[in-house]
């Protein structure tokens, strides 16, 4: 009994230097992270506007306001859209674009190279250009119709109830098609080369190749592909905000600009953090959920 | 002993990450700079105005040397979110712009300086009662959106006003002339301008997310004048409500505008700079518009350009009055550690010295006594002039933007549903009444 305890003391003196080296990184945790979750956790069952003390505790009645919002159900719904069209689309526009590539194409390193191009651009910088493509009156979209006499077909895309949200999703699909395009890419690239040629030898066709060794080889990938893309669009804000502020009439709002609209634009902190506490539990359950269906696969 | 140097590598990574971690003073010196013995005077400023720029801020330091200003510029936009996070943070700039809604929240919260004793003092130039060297409807204009939002009380002087801002309608002269339109007096001939600008392929006005509710405030102040007017509490005490027959003819005569095509299609998320480049690339023929944001169109407007104002018609036939007035308040902190030189600089904003040594107010309303505008350009901004001429509708009036919470939802939710189709004038109104029953 004395020994073990003896040996216990003699591990934890051996680790001090190892506990003291993580030492920075647990206190930048505990400073940035835990810390202000637990103040959030705090500041959403109090009725706050910002600014000072918090005084007014409601319990859990910011969580009903947020759960009682059709509004917040519509910017849930439209995460979710936005979530679906970049998963569906995004997804299968990257894997023909890689294996395209993989197929061997002229200019095949060109064309990896600019179509990656578009990831790189930053956010704010996209939603900003894609604003003044939409435009309805100096957009080129709007003039390239009117110039191919399809001017009937000229909208004010992002400022009408339908035509916003989709307008938003085309632009947000195109930047991160790039990036599903290299990850597929670049896994279907170690995928070794006598799967091929064996499916090559038992007369095999293209379409066989892909339905049967590609694909299943690239599922793996798919999958991760998938979960990235929900955890990233349910984080989605800054194109959005630019290019429409959640509008018109929140007819683009998404859960992120929700919280945002609350908290900065109504001064209202506890039904914001409300809100972004309920879309944190979202986001863990859904990552919960993808590594036990993982896991039980395995 | 190599465990001794991994000991000593973890101190020395410790001792310069905890380094990092030097207690700041509330201004965001390094606490180890502080109390040097220096007397210079730093302060902050957050402005949404472009009229105070670094300019104005470079000026006033070079005539008190021992103040430093440190200037921050925020997108009208953005504004209710950088306060935000600042007083959350309590890092409340040492002097502030601010506006109605934003101004009597800032009030109730005890965020601002009580002015009153200052504004008895001497103004900047030291020739003149400060309060005295405004014009007084502009002082009271400014005092009268105080007690609208906060009843009666000791003080009402929390800011002062900056510019005598006044909204009139921007146009191209040659384009008029190219089709035989005049400057309307009347709200007739200005929706038959309208029409005929309209059917030449132009955008005929101006509208974008940030001001979208200028229009229905305009007609508010035509159609529920007289009722408010005879009974300015008639909202607190339920005789008026947002449902009633003035406001819900103010609201469909902003839909009516919108139905026949005379605002932008994109005026609903556009901004401001978006309305601008329309203007100066001549698809939007008729700008309504403050003088504080005429600079960028002086600036790029093509030389075939002949620009002109005009004050807008009241739709209801009454003398019109124009939106503005107080709308542009600077404004001290109250946890301002420097509060003598706070109000020095807002001496200064104010001052003559100010408007006749920025170039970039040469095209705003100085709002001051005895300070005079070249006649050329007095002839350009006819309209602002004549705008101001009618008197102001008080900032407060159909208390759409009596707090922060119903002048956002007003702006960026309601009334873009209301224009779409998506809610009627009644539900809209209905949606109002609630959210103002809750805030009283």
């Amino acid at each position: 009994m004395q020994s073990t305890a003896k040996k216990f003391w003699i591990d934890i003196k051996q680790s001090i230097p190892a506990y003291l080296l993580i030492l920075p990184t647990i206190a930048v945790f505990v400073i940035f992270l835990y810390t202000p979750f637990i103040n959030a956790i705090r500041i959403s069952m109090y009725k706050y506007n910002g600014i000072g003390e918090l005084t007014d505790y409601v319990g859990l009645d910011n969580y009903l306001i947020v759960l009682k919002d059709p509004k917040f159900y519509e910017a849930f719904f439209n995460t979710f859209k936005l979530i679906g069209a970049d998963a569906i689309l995004s997804i299968s526009i990257g894997f023909f674009l890689a294996y395209v590539l993989y197929r061997g194409i002229p200019l095949k390193r060109f064309f990896s190279t600019s179509l990656f191009i578009p990831y790189l651009i930053s956010m704010v910088v996209i939603g900003s250009i894609w604003r003044i493509i939409y435009d309805p009156t100096i957009g080129p979209i709007n003039q390239l119709l009117q110039l191919i006499g399809l001017g009937e077909w000229a909208q004010p895309w992002l400022s009408q109830y339908e035509t916003s949200l989709p307008a938003i999703i085309l632009t947000w699909i195109w930047h991160t098609i790039p990036f599903n395009m290299l990850i597929i890419y670049a896994n279907v690239m170690t995928m070794p080369s006598d799967f091929i040629e064996a499916a090559e030898m038992d007369g095999a066709t293209s379409w066989q190749k892909l339905r049967y060794i590609i694909v299943p080889y690239l599922l793996p990938t798919l999958l991760v592909l998938l979960l990235l893309t929900v955890t990233t669009d349910l984080r989605a804000f800054d194109m959005v905000w630019v290019m429409t502020q959640g509008g018109p009439g929140g007819a683009s709002e998404v859960i992120t600009s929700y919280v945002y609209r609350k908290a900065f634009s109504s001064q209202n902190f506890g039904v914001a953090t409300a809100a972004s506490i309920i879309m944190m539990l979202i986001m863990l359950s859904i990552t919960l959920t993808s590594q036990f269906l993982n896991r039980k696969k395995a | 002993m190599n465990r001794k140097l991994l000991m000593m590598l973890t101190a020395v990574v410790l001792m310069i990450v905890l380094a990092g971690c030097g207690a700041n003073d509330k201004n965001g010196n390094n606490s180890s700079e502080a109390g040097t013995g220096d007397e210079n005077v730093t302060l902050r400023v957050l402005s949404t105005n472009p009229l105070v720029s670094e300019e104005s801020m470079q000026l006033f330091m070079d005539q008190n040397p021992n103040i430093k200003v440190t200037y921050e510029y925020v997108p009208s936009s953005d504004y209710s979110a950088k306060f935000a996070a600042l007083a959350a943070s309590n890092a409340i700039p040492d002097v502030i712009w601010t506006q109605a809604g934003y101004y009597t929240d800032q009030i109730k919260q005890n965020l601002l300086l009580d002015l009153s004793e200052e504004l008895n003092g001497q103004n900047y130039e030291g020739d003149a009662v400060w309060s005295e060297t405004f014009v007084p409807a502009l002082l009271e204009n400014s005092r009268g959106t105080v007690k609208k939002a906060l009843g009666e009380r000791d003080s009402y002087d929390y800011g002062v006003p900056f510019t005598m801002t006044t909204i009139a309608v921007l146009y191209d002269k040659s384009v008029y002339e190219q089709l035989g339109l005049e400057e309307p007096t009347s709200w007739e001939q200005f929706m038959s301008n309208n029409e005929a600008l309209k059917a030449a392929g132009y955008t005929p006005l101006s509208m974008h997310n940030n001001w979208i509710d200028w229009y229905p405030r305009l007609f508010w102040d035509q159609y529920c004048r007289a009722d408010l007017e005879s009974n300015p509490n008639a909202f607190d005490e339920g005789a008026m409500t947002f449902s009633s027959e003035c406001v819900q003819q103010g609201l469909t005569s902003f839909k009516e505008l919108w139905d026949k095509g005379y605002l932008p299609e994109n005026g609903i998320t556009a901004d401001l700079e978006t309305m601008q480049q329309m203007f100066v690339q001549g698809k939007l023929a008729q700008f309504l518009i403050a003088p504080d944001k005429l600079e960028y169109i002086m600036n790029n407007a093509p030389d075939n350009m002949s620009l002109a104002t005009y004050a807008l018609p009241g739709i209801a036939g009454i003398p019109s009055r124009s939106l503005g007035g107080s709308s542009n308040v600077f404004a001290v902190s109250a946890s301002s550690e420097h509060p003598e030189e706070a109000v020095q600089l807002l001496k200064f904003l104010t001052s003559k010295t100010h408007f006749t040594g920025i170039e970039a107010l040469k095209y705003s309303n100085s709002g001051l006594v005895n300070l005079e505008v070249e006649p050329e350009l007095a002839q350009f901004l006819a309209g602002f002039t004549n705008a101001a001429a009618g008197g102001f509708s008080p900032d407060i009036l159909v208390p759409t933007n009596i707090t922060t919470e119903i002048n956002t939802a007003f702006k960026t939710d309601l009334l873009p549903r209301y224009l779409m189709g998506r809610i009627d004038a009644n539900e809209l109104g209905e949606q109002l009444q609630a959210m103002y029953e809750q805030a009283k």
